[in-house]
């Protein structure tokens, strides 16, 4: 595998999808609670890092 | 009620602190501000929490979006989720170079790295001026807090109060007792947040919504994309610099806890749906708080019985005493260790305590005073703390870059911060931080290739040859 690969999974892909949860949902898609789906998404990307995180820290090169 | 228990919690922090000292009665000055290689995962996760999240995200978060809507939720939440990441990856690297030279701050590690006591000097003053802010922050927020628990008191007194009770953490145990006292503030924190948010989703359709002129509605803007994207790279990188998050990164046992802590940090970041449904619940159902900020609480009063109210706003309080007393860790040491060299062990410990107490009266003062200045320079927060990042960086990996590199990055990225923000030049949305870090990089680049250092080591390698 690429040596590379925790630095993408743990740093880019994260920061991808918090770009995705701004560009790539539209502004006029309902709200929830107040709460845009935009932000939805956004706030969806908090558990999804700490499972890429984990993945990293498990699959990863040692600290 | 409300009073009662809030006083009660907060005497139950001051016995934590107290207990928090058992077995730790004499420490070194090392041990006493950065609590060396004592925490494992848990305790380091609450202390990196603890320093995270402080009174603004407690009540400035949902204060921006009941009175500006969401249009800063992007950034302000990408950086601190990239943090995350970015800690996860940086703060093992962070611990090891301390550990590396034995260092207590910032400024300790770039003069030993590079035996320079020019670029000491140059690390300790800048962190300083940008730490002195943080403090009129915290009583900003205090003040707010303490005027809603008692309205007929005199504020002076209220957060002179809470200024001693700070000043008491740090003096009963150091960061040890920033550690144990933020494991109350987290619980608390997390319940007060589950139980106001959670009551005012439940309350969401039992209340028939209210048309108040006076509550703003959300507003749908879009986020500036440019500012948001460089704001959250810039900030996201910056958080690793923060001087005293270098003192929490210190206290790990190893780098495996620092790699656990950051793992479990992002689900702490589930709150941020919750403070801002409580925020658009209070624009829904007529809650009209005093000021934008304070509407947090205000939801919170209404909802909650007043014995509950009253954890909550303890809980808000300490959130601000944990930050001020980390921040007090971090300022003691860069005056008494870095601009004046040269104290014992326990003449640092002994010359801090008079430090904090001026930070602390200093930070009072500002606050009380309206803080205008202090809220100025607290925008330059990021912008300058950023600056010391390249030279980390060559630290650990380039052995070829020169002191004059390191000092003249940081005096132009600072220089060039300044004058764009002062002279308020248009740059198109780009945070301005990023810039003052191209230019930083590019003079450290460029000094390098004129000047390189013959006889240098960086500290990968100085790891891998074993010190």
């Amino acid at each position: 595998m690429m040596r590379g690969w925790p630095v993408l999974m743990g740093l880019v892909l994260p920061l991808a999808l918090i770009l995705a949860s701004a560009l790539l949902v539209p502004d006029d898609a309902p709200r929830l609670l107040g709460i845009s789906l935009a932000n939805w998404c956004l706030f969806a990307c908090a558990p999804i890092t700490a499972v890429l995180l984990a993945v990293c820290h498990r699959r990863g090169p040692p600290a | 009620m409300t009073l009662a228990v809030f006083l009660a919690i907060m005497a139950l922090s001051l016995g934590i602190a107290l207990w928090s000292r058992r077995g730790h009665g004499q420490q070194g000055a090392r041990a006493f501000f950065t609590a060396s290689g004592q925490f494992g995962a848990v305790l380091f996760f609450f202390l990196s929490v603890g320093e995270t999240y402080s009174i603004a995200s407690m009540l400035g978060f949902p204060g921006g979006v009941y009175a500006g809507g969401d249009a800063f939720v992007l950034w302000f939440f990408g950086y601190i989720l990239l943090a995350c990441c970015c800690l996860f990856f940086l703060g093992p690297w962070i611990w090891r170079a301390g550990r590396l030279y034995g260092s207590a701050t910032i400024p300790d590690f770039f003069r030993d790295h590079w035996n320079s006591r020019a670029l000491e000097l140059l690390v300790a003053v800048t962190s300083i001026i940008l730490l002195l802010p943080i403090g009129t922050m915290q009583f900003t927020g205090l003040r707010l807090v303490l005027g809603g628990l008692a309205p007929e008191a005199r504020p002076l007194l209220l957060t002179g109060a809470a200024g001693l009770l700070c000043f008491a953490y740090v003096v009963i145990a150091g960061l040890r007792a920033s550690a144990f006292v933020a494991v109350l503030k987290d619980v608390l924190m997390m319940g007060s947040i589950l139980l106001v948010g959670g009551l005012a989703i439940a309350d969401w359709q039992a209340v028939p919504t209210v048309a108040q002129a006076a509550a703003p509605a959300v507003a749908a803007t879009p986020p500036d994309m440019v500012f948001a994207i460089s704001t959250i790279l810039l900030q996201a990188v910056g958080f690793t610099m923060i001087p005293q998050n270098w003192a929490f990164l210190f206290s790990a046992r190893d780098p495996q806890a620092i790699r656990r802590a950051q793992v479990a940090a992002p689900l702490y970041m589930l709150m941020f749906p919750l403070l801002m449904a409580t925020a658009t619940y209070a624009q829904g159902h007529g809650i009209v708080p005093a000021q934008p900020d304070y509407v947090f609480l205000a939801v919170a009063e209404v909802l909650l019985h007043p014995a509950a109210t009253g954890m909550v706003m303890a809980a808000v309080a300490l959130s601000g005493l944990v930050i001020l007393s980390s921040v007090c860790l971090a300022i003691g040491p860069l005056v008494t260790r870095n601009l004046a060299p040269g104290l014992s062990s326990a003449g640092q410990q002994r010359w801090s305590r008079w430090v904090v107490a001026a930070f602390l009266l200093l930070s009072l003062l500002s606050a009380e005073g309206g803080g205008t200045l202090m809220a100025r320079l607290n925008n330059l927060f990021y912008f300058g703390v950023v600056q010391t990042l390249p030279g980390f960086i060559a630290a650990l990996l380039l052995p070829r870059v020169p002191v004059a590199a390191v000092i003249g990055g940081i005096v132009v990225g600072d220089g060039v911060v300044l004058a764009l923000w002062l002279g308020e030049v248009p740059v198109g949305g780009l945070n301005l931080g990023v810039i003052g870090l191209a230019a930083n990089i590019a003079v450290l680049a460029g000094v390098t290739l004129l000047r390189p250092r013959v006889d240098g080591r960086s500290v990968v390698a100085a790891m891998k040859a074993g010190g």
